[in-house]
């Protein structure tokens, strides 16, 4: 609620003569390519971050040794010493 | 055993492979300061063409050729398809990376060739860089695309040229690869907010 | 078994380290001579000092030219402070100061101090000499692409001075070049100035383009086996981090620049409003980079004071961790806060309520990791050499420069403070901090590495306090200055009924300034003389734990001419109970004594 408020009564609250431009489409156009220039850079590093991330994963993941089914298996009660 | 400053246990030093080769990490980079060099651009352009009082293109200025263009993105566009398929064969070690790293080449000059007769064109219409902000923005920046693309089509050259001795790594053909994806990925992009 | 290898080569080493100490001082005297000695080298003079490929030399290359650039630009603000507080005067070692030669001297004077000095010496000479010598690495992965970086780099310099030699004079249309002035030469008068000057700064951002790429990528894959991403120095992180800021910051404003190189050399008109252009458009691509700018010579400055504190302060790095994840958090919200440079310059306002509140926030991590530096300090043993005293000025002066900046921060102050002196100290406070003070503690801290022989500590003492206290005597005036409206860019005060009354206060900060300017000449005696005759440093005199001294002082081609070193803990391995010594340098197996 409080950004919409900060939205709308952004230009009442600022009674500057040069604070808008006339044109509703030039303004329009600022935001769009503010919002594209800031993001665009954190996407492609965070992208390449996480794409590298993964990789090392792959590279790190210890190697599989085979295991018998039979060893992971509860085996139950301790057989009974003799 | 003494642990290290996290509270890992210690463990014996082992090197391991680099995530990427050398050459690809620094072309990647180098890629993503371009991506935000055509962004920069790109936004220039989108406020200068909200500035446009009148519509968009601006009236009494030559219009771009619209259709030949697409024409001419196609052939970019398959340049890029026949690189990849020339890298396919390529890390098989197959002989028809060699035609296909060719017809991805010439495909490229083609395009820088169409490009600089569609500006000849375009200039004896009367679209100079000086005659507004259409003008400007064209050659601006389709023409720091062809600066590109005439770049990486002496990149991809150079490729050929080790290719056709045999001495070429994947060291360097990969680099050059990033670089002409990079050209023809941004093209479209160009294409749609410039021309349409 | 590789262990009693390490430890008998140690101990072949060490009669030895004399005698190559001696010979390493000789070397470094002759790169001040003439060509005559290069017999002696296997490398001629030109391959060795100017074309180099090693990382070391093409770091020293950066830093000599950024001392040189920073002694040209305390000349300037030498000069037209001296017109501020004495105007219409000849000033001596200058002359009379004209009106354009004024806006000059400013304009070229930010360039210089920011794109020139702290650039080129913090992230590009520390950053050269340290990434490949903290990670065990013999150089650069790409040592050519580093040659061309710095040759790219010199030409810029140069044809930034030549444009104060054209027709017309250097370009004064102030260091963030709004249009139109700085677009049309009718406006700004100086039409060759202008253009050089836009040139230098193109050159200037591809040169550190491609040494990005060097560092980014170095530290990625050539970092010594056993080091792992939490075993990385602090300074190496925030170099790298600040390179891919750099990069990833830089490409709006070369798009920007070659359209205001356009618009003065071909005649379009991009930023001209008369033929249809918008001269807000290059505010924005100039902040997008201006901003991000100001973390991306933050960064080291803080690596190299988080490195001297923790060795000075004989503690660990209060949370690693957290520091570094701030770090991330900082550059995020770098990209977020740009516009705050624009609140007056008519933007939308819906955009400036957002970019208030984001700036404010980016005041968080940065009075974090601040804090963080505090509690790393809280108990340890603290020695209070040159490097430390400088690594705590800096936490203080900063803090300064950081508290001011709230104030502009928000919108509604910033109108009023927009484009005052308190505007003008705030960032003299952050950016003295970073490239002034930041260099002088790093360059204190590694001289023994660079170039095998301490500074002398007393002439190093004197130079600290007297820079530090001349420093605040500068710019607390100017606050005060600023706080009464006292607008920036102005040549002679004398016209302002209301500002010619605060002239004692110009008056003093501008002895201040040349009392500022001549303790540094402390600092270039010491160099020099600590160059030939100093005390030999030894590989480890500061008892610190990062691969770098493992090596020779200063460390031969190649660095580690006996093998790389393996990495076994983190860097910051300092007082750790149940050791005999308080360091434990990365490269010692775990299971065995200190070496030395």
């Amino acid at each position: 609620m409080g950004a919409v408020a900060v939205g709308s009564v952004a230009d009442l609250a600022r009674a500057c003569p040069s604070c808008a431009s006339p044109l509703e489409e030039n303004r329009q156009a600022f935001v769009d390519t503010t919002i594209l220039l800031t993001f665009l850079p954190l996407i492609m590093i965070g992208g390449f971050i996480w794409w590298l991330r993964r990789k090392a994963r792959q590279l790190e993941s210890p190697p599989q040794i085979a295991v018998p089914e039979t060893l992971l298996q509860d085996i139950g009660p301790l057989p009974k010493k003799q | 055993m003494p642990d290290d400053a996290l509270g890992r246990p210690y463990q014996v030093p082992v090197k391991r492979e680099p995530l990427l080769p050398n050459g690809v990490m620094g072309m990647l980079i180098f890629v993503a300061t371009e991506v935000m060099f055509f962004s920069g651009l790109i936004s220039a352009f989108v406020i200068g063409k909200s500035n446009a009082i009148g519509g968009w293109p601006p009236p009494g200025q030559p219009r771009l050729p619209v259709e030949e263009t697409a024409f001419n993105t196609a052939a970019l566009l398959a340049s890029g398809v026949c690189l990849y398929f020339a890298n396919r064969a390529f890390r098989k070690g197959a002989p028809r990376a060699k035609g296909l790293l060719l017809t991805s080449i010439l495909l490229g000059g083609f395009f820088v060739v169409f490009q600089g007769a569609e500006w000849v064109a375009l200039v004896g219409e009367g679209l100079t860089l000086t005659s507004g902000q259409l003008g400007g923005f064209f050659y601006l920046i389709v023409g720091t695309h062809a600066v590109h693309a005439v770049a990486g089509f002496a990149i991809l050259l150079y490729t050929y040229r080790k290719l056709a001795h045999g001495d070429l790594s994947g060291f360097t053909f990969w680099p050059a690869q990033i670089f002409w994806y990079f050209v023809v990925g941004v093209w479209p992009v160009l294409y749609w907010l410039v021309y349409l | 078994m590789d262990v009693a290898k390490q430890g008998a080569a140690r101990v072949g080493d060490d009669p030895l380290n004399g005698i190559e100490m001696a010979e390493a001082g000789s070397v470094t005297v002759d790169t001040h001579e003439a060509h005559g000695h290069e017999a002696h080298h296997e490398q001629s003079f030109w391959s060795k000092y100017v074309f180099s490929t090693d990382h070391k030399m093409i770091a020293m290359q950066y830093m000599f030219t950024g001392i040189v650039m920073a002694l040209i630009g305390g000349y300037m603000s030498y000069a037209f402070r001296m017109q501020l507080a004495f105007p219409g005067q000849s000033v001596p070692g200058y002359g009379v100061v004209s009106q354009g030669e004024y806006n000059a001297l400013v304009t070229n004077h930010g360039t210089i101090m920011i794109f020139w000095v702290a650039m080129p010496m913090l992230i590009a000479a520390f950053g050269n000499f340290l990434i490949p010598l903290m990670i065990g690495a013999d150089d650069m992965v790409f040592p050519r692409i580093n040659r061309l970086s710095y040759q790219i780099f010199l030409i810029s310099a140069i044809v930034l001075i030549a444009s104060f030699f054209v027709p017309g004079g250097g370009f004064g249309g102030a260091w963030t070049a709004y249009p139109p002035l700085s677009a049309n030469a009718q406006y700004n008068l100086t039409p060759l100035g202008a253009t050089f000057w836009i040139v230098a700064v193109a050159l200037e951002f591809v040169a550190f383009l491609l040494g990005g790429i060097n560092f980014i990528t170095t530290l990625m894959n050539s970092r010594a086996p056993g080091m792992k991403m939490y075993d990385i120095p602090m300074v190496l992180w925030m170099i790298v981090i600040a390179s891919i800021l750099f990069m990833a910051s830089v490409g709006p404003l070369i798009a920007g620049a070659v359209m205001l190189f356009m618009d003065q050399v071909v005649g379009t008109g991009f930023f001209d409003p008369n033929r249809g252009g918008d001269p807000i458009l290059w505010q924005h691509l100039f902040w997008f980079f201006g901003h991000p700018e100001v973390y991306v010579v933050l960064l080291p400055a803080m690596g190299i004071v988080a490195d001297i504190i923790c060795t000075f302060a004989r503690k660990k790095l209060f949370n690693y961790k957290l520091i570094l994840f701030t770090v991330f958090a900082t550059g995020i919200i770098s990209f977020f806060v740009w516009a705050h440079h624009q609140f007056v310059a008519g933007i939308d306002p819906r955009m400036a309520n957002v970019f208030t509140v984001t700036t404010l926030i980016i005041s968080i991590p940065i009075a974090e990791m601040l804090f963080l530096y505090i509690a790393t300090l809280y108990g340890g043993s603290i020695q209070l050499t040159t490097p430390m005293l400088w690594a705590l000025a800096f936490i203080a002066e900063f803090l300064i420069g950081g508290v001011t900046g709230i104030f502009l921060g928000a919108s509604g102050a910033d109108i009023y403070f927009h484009d005052t002196y308190f505007v003008l100290a705030h960032f003299h406070y952050t950016f003295f901090p970073i490239a002034i003070i930041g260099f002088y503690a790093g360059i204190t801290y590694w001289f023994p590495k660079m170039f095998g022989r301490m500074m002398n500590e007393t002439l190093g003492k004197i130079h600290f306090w007297g820079t530090i206290i001349a420093f605040n005597c500068i710019f607390i005036p100017l606050f005060i200055l600023g706080a009464a409206g006292q607008h920036r860019r102005i040549y002679n005060f004398q016209n302002f009924p209301d500002l010619a009354g605060l002239q004692d206060m110009r008056v003093f900060a501008t002895g201040a300034l040349i009392v500022m300017l001549v303790f540094q000449v402390v600092f270039l005696v010491n160099f020099v003389v600590s160059l030939i005759k100093g005390k030999p440093a030894g590989k480890n005199p500061w008892n610190a734990n990062t691969l770098e001294w493992t090596t020779d002082s200063p460390p031969p081609h190649g660095n580690w001419p006996d093998g790389l070193p393996n990495c076994y803990r983190g860097p910051y391995e300092y007082s750790v109970p149940g050791r005999k010594e308080d360091y434990w340098p990365q490269n010692v197996p775990p299971d065995t004594a200190p070496a030395e």
